[in-house]
């Protein structure tokens, strides 16, 4: 049996979407007040909320959201210019409504009073920037069909309901005036006017009924149209454009294409001249036995003129990329599928490769040519759905980002800093898994960057900055990783500072000399700060202890890098999917490990590579790569085997060496996650389950190149 | 409403036509045109030119007519007739739209017309 759906459940959850484009074209407005698709956007959340909220009984939240709309009524007809305190009203409205939405209002969640006080505020607010004798009459709005005063128009664009019902047709419409019809006082072109008032029409006009001028009647009417109308008006509603010409055209209307012709070819040029009269049938079948291009034989045979057959080549057309577009429109069509759903058949897909594996590790071991063939098959068709299943998880990191323009909004308001967001990429798509564990991450370095990057706008004039600060957020693919960063143009971090308080808290041994890089690193330590005061919004020395470590519980890293006087940057780089890796497998001392293809440069025989004895380092490209044996690493038994492999690896342009004994295929399959016991085993982020159940651990690549350039700075 | 000013030279006959070329005034350049290229009979000329530049509006009669002028220049290329006879080539005709162009293009779009042949900006 199906799970019961409850239809409220997809009102919020398509309201939710409008408040939040209700809160961007607010902010929008901010920067651009006169910005008139963003009213009409504000326009159209608030009066989409409002239809579908009535439907469900959410009355106050339908009042909350006409009153809103009856301010923006005024903004959209010029009467009433956005500021930042109106600015501020929607986004309380915003704030307001989607507290309605989360249940206060039908009655599934308590504590009413401070609800309703807000809402009472919010009216009154509201009522200021309404005339007296207007303001919306009736808090809950007349129903659809009533037309009441207080009710408003719809937002452009928005087109009723009942315009949208009937399905688009697509008529062909053959207009021959007869010779009179100038002497009659009519001009056609008006009637393709009118026409074009129903939809969308495309004119094919023929002159060659025009004879030269010596056989010309100047005043007699010899062109003739086909008229190709998409529409949702009936066949009548067409007729009666030409209602007065009746008597004086030729004029025949037919179906052409409805939304159920889904056959693409759609008629044959032949077929479309002998249905238009253009051609006789015997004309027709005889330049079809030609075997040459019909329309070229009809026209050297003289059956037809040239822009006859142009004229059916321009409806076949015309009629073909209707099709199409309905088609793409089809499948771009939307459903709305639960997170959780997704994240099953992901799971389920994952499995599946691992299954799949496990048939290819029997089938060479039985060496059976016939599983060997199946399981090759099995390949193509498992990438495509595995790859399917990734994108479906894939969404644009813009709904992340878009939510910080708030906070950048009432954050530097709280903290009389003025500060400007800036966003970079905001297309580019993460899994959206990621996406939501990166929110609070990434809330944290915002934080930071207004209330301890960015100063004062009086101490930016000192330094002779703008006083507006900036904080840019981008994204950007890097091969299987995002790289996200954060950069504000603040004052950078103070290094002697937190060199200070590294040492001072033993995070840093005093005797030796830190490069900037080592020092700033340190402000990830648990429990480091610099920050004199704890303030509501940072200061207590947790946030960037705690983003590093949900960052690497990404699969992710992150860096800090900083510029005296100019700013810092924050650069968060996270797996694309956390779903299914594609690696390298390798073994050392037996066990295998798995390394992530996208980041490997090359493999390379380790004793045709030149060593200086006790070195760990080689020469690669030009340039000095260290070098880390996994033995040592994972502190196995040394081994003096003469067929050892050299994996380079490269992460942000930073390349090392991985000593391996053996390599083998590559491989994909599911990371599962170690649990907590190995949380802390350094170089490893994972395991996945082989074919023939032994287990392989994945290397964090990123973690050993960060552990080998620290020794390298050293 | 027409105003029609001849100019003979000695291989072209040009008209230039000023005001409207609607259905109210394009018999009047029909019949002018008419026996133009009549006159060519007598005295062949190669080239007949009507230049629009000064017509300050027009309607798919005056459309029609330039249409008809070109068909009669190319019929006046082809040679033998349909009955045999050699058939006197008349003038090639060249109409120059100059500053009512682009009126005339744009016309020609919303009737979905072809562009008329011998006609040059």
């Amino acid at each position: 049996m199906k799970p019961h759906h409850d239809p409220r459940d997809t009102f919020r959850e398509e309201a939710r979407e409008l408040l939040t484009v209700l809160e961007q074209s607010l902010l929008g407005l901010e920067d651009d007040p006169h910005d008139q698709e963003l009213i009409d956007a504000v326009f159209r959340s608030l009066h989409t909320i409002k239809g579908s909220g009535d439907m469900f009984g959410f009355d106050r939240l339908v009042a909350c959201a006409h009153t809103v709309e009856s301010v923006f009524v005024r903004v959209r007809d010029g009467s009433l210019a956005v500021d930042a305190e109106l600015v501020s009203l929607g986004l309380r409205a915003k704030d307001h409504i989607a507290t309605l939405l989360d249940g206060v209002d039908d009655g599934t969640v308590g504590n009413d009073a401070a609800v309703s006080l807000v809402g009472a505020e919010l009216d009154a607010a509201c009522r200021r920037y309404l005339p007296a004798h207007e303001g919306p009459t009736s808090a809950v709005p007349d129903r659809p069909g009533s037309a009441g005063a207080g009710a408003p128009e719809p937002a452009p664009g928005v087109m009723p309901d009942s315009a949208n019902a009937a399905p688009q047709r697509t008529w062909r419409v053959l207009f021959r005036p007869n010779r009179d019809l100038f002497r009659n006082g009519t001009n056609p072109l008006l009637l393709i006017d009118e026409l074009s008032q129903l939809g969308t029409v495309l004119t094919l006009g023929f002159s060659d009924g025009i004879p030269a001028l010596s056989e010309l009647d100047p005043e007699g009417c010899y062109v003739s149209w086909e008229l190709l109308v998409t529409t949702a008006a009936d066949e009548n509603a067409i007729r009666d454009v030409f209602i007065f010409v009746e008597g004086e055209a030729d004029i025949t209307v037919t179906l052409i294409d409805t939304v159920d012709d889904a056959d693409l070819s759609y008629k044959r040029l032949g077929e479309i001249l002998l249905e238009r009269g253009d051609v006789t049938p015997d004309a027709l079948s005889s330049a079809v036995n030609e075997r040459s291009f019909l329309g070229q034989t009809l026209i050297e045979k003289g059956y037809v003129s040239g822009e006859r057959v142009r004229a059916a080549l321009q409806e076949q057309r015309y009629v073909r990329s209707l099709r199409e577009t309905r088609r793409e429109a089809d499948g771009d069509s939307v459903i709305r599928v639960k997170t959780k759903r997704l994240d099953e058949l992901v799971n389920l897909v994952g499995e599946f490769v691992s299954m799949h594996a496990n048939l290819n590790f029997l089938a060479a071991q039985k060496q059976d040519q016939d599983f060997v063939a199946v399981g090759e098959q099995m390949e193509r068709l498992i990438r495509g759905l595995r790859d399917l299943s990734i994108e479906l998880h894939m969404v644009p990191v813009e709904i992340l980002f878009s939510g910080f323009r708030r906070l950048v909004r009432d954050l530097s308001s709280e903290l009389g800093k003025e500060v400007v967001l800036r966003i970079e990429g905001a297309e580019t798509e993460l899994d959206k898994n990621v996406i939501d564990l990166l929110k609070d991450p990434l809330l944290h370095i915002i934080r930071n960057s207004i209330d301890h990057g960015i100063e004062t706008p009086e101490a930016r004039a000192r330094a002779g900055k703008p006083v507006a600060g900036e904080v840019k957020l981008s994204a950007g693919y890097a091969g299987s990783h995002v790289v996200i960063r954060v950069r504000d143009d603040g004052a950078g971090l103070d290094v002697g500072r937190i060199r200070g308080k590294a040492v001072a808290a033993g995070l840093l041994p005093e005797d030796r000399d830190y490069s900037e890089d080592e020092i700033v690193q340190c402000i990830f330590a648990a429990g480091f700060s610099t920050a004199e005061t704890t303030t509501s919004v940072s200061g207590r020395g947790v946030g960037m202890n705690v983003v590093q470590r949900n960052v690497e519980q990404l699969g992710g890293s992150i860096a800090v890098k900083t510029w005296a006087g100019a700013g810092s940057e924050i650069v968060v780089r996270i797996p694309l999917t956390l779903a299914i890796v594609d690696g390298l497998l390798a073994t050392v001392d037996r066990n295998y490990y798995l390394i992530n293809l996208s980041y490997i440069v090359e493999c390379l025989d380790l004793s045709a590579v030149h060593r200086e004895p006790g070195r760990d380092f080689i020469n690669f490209r030009g340039g000095i790569v260290p070098f880390v044996d996994l033995r040592a690493f994972f502190r196995l038994p040394a081994t003096d085997a003469p067929d050892r492999q050299l994996v380079i690896v490269s992460v942000d342009g930073r390349s090392m060496g991985l000593v391996v004994d053996a390599i083998h295929d590559t491989y994909q399959s599911v990371i599962k996650s170690l649990g907590r016991v190995y949380e802390k085993l350094e170089g490893i982020s994972g395991a996945i389950m082989l074919g023939n159940g032994t287990p392989a651990l994945v290397l964090d690549v990123d973690r050993l190149v960060r552990i080998s350039r620290k020794d390298v700075n050293r | 409403m027409i105003d029609i000013r001849t100019t003979r030279g000695d291989d072209t006959v040009q008209l230039d036509v000023a005001g409207q070329l609607s259905f109210a005034t394009v018999s009047e350049l029909h019949a002018a045109l008419r026996a133009e290229i009549d006159r060519t009979v007598e005295a062949p000329i190669p080239r007949l030119r009507i230049v629009l530049g000064e017509i300050s509006s027009f309607d798919l009669a005056g459309i029609q007519l330039l249409y008809a002028l070109c068909r009669e220049s190319r019929r006046g290329d082809a040679s033998p007739s349909e009955g045999g006879a050699n058939r006197h080539p008349g003038p090639a005709v060249d109409v120059v739209a100059g500053a009512c162009f682009d009126r005339l293009e744009k016309m020609l779009r919303f009737a979905g017309l072809a562009p008329i042949p011998c006609v040059r900006r």
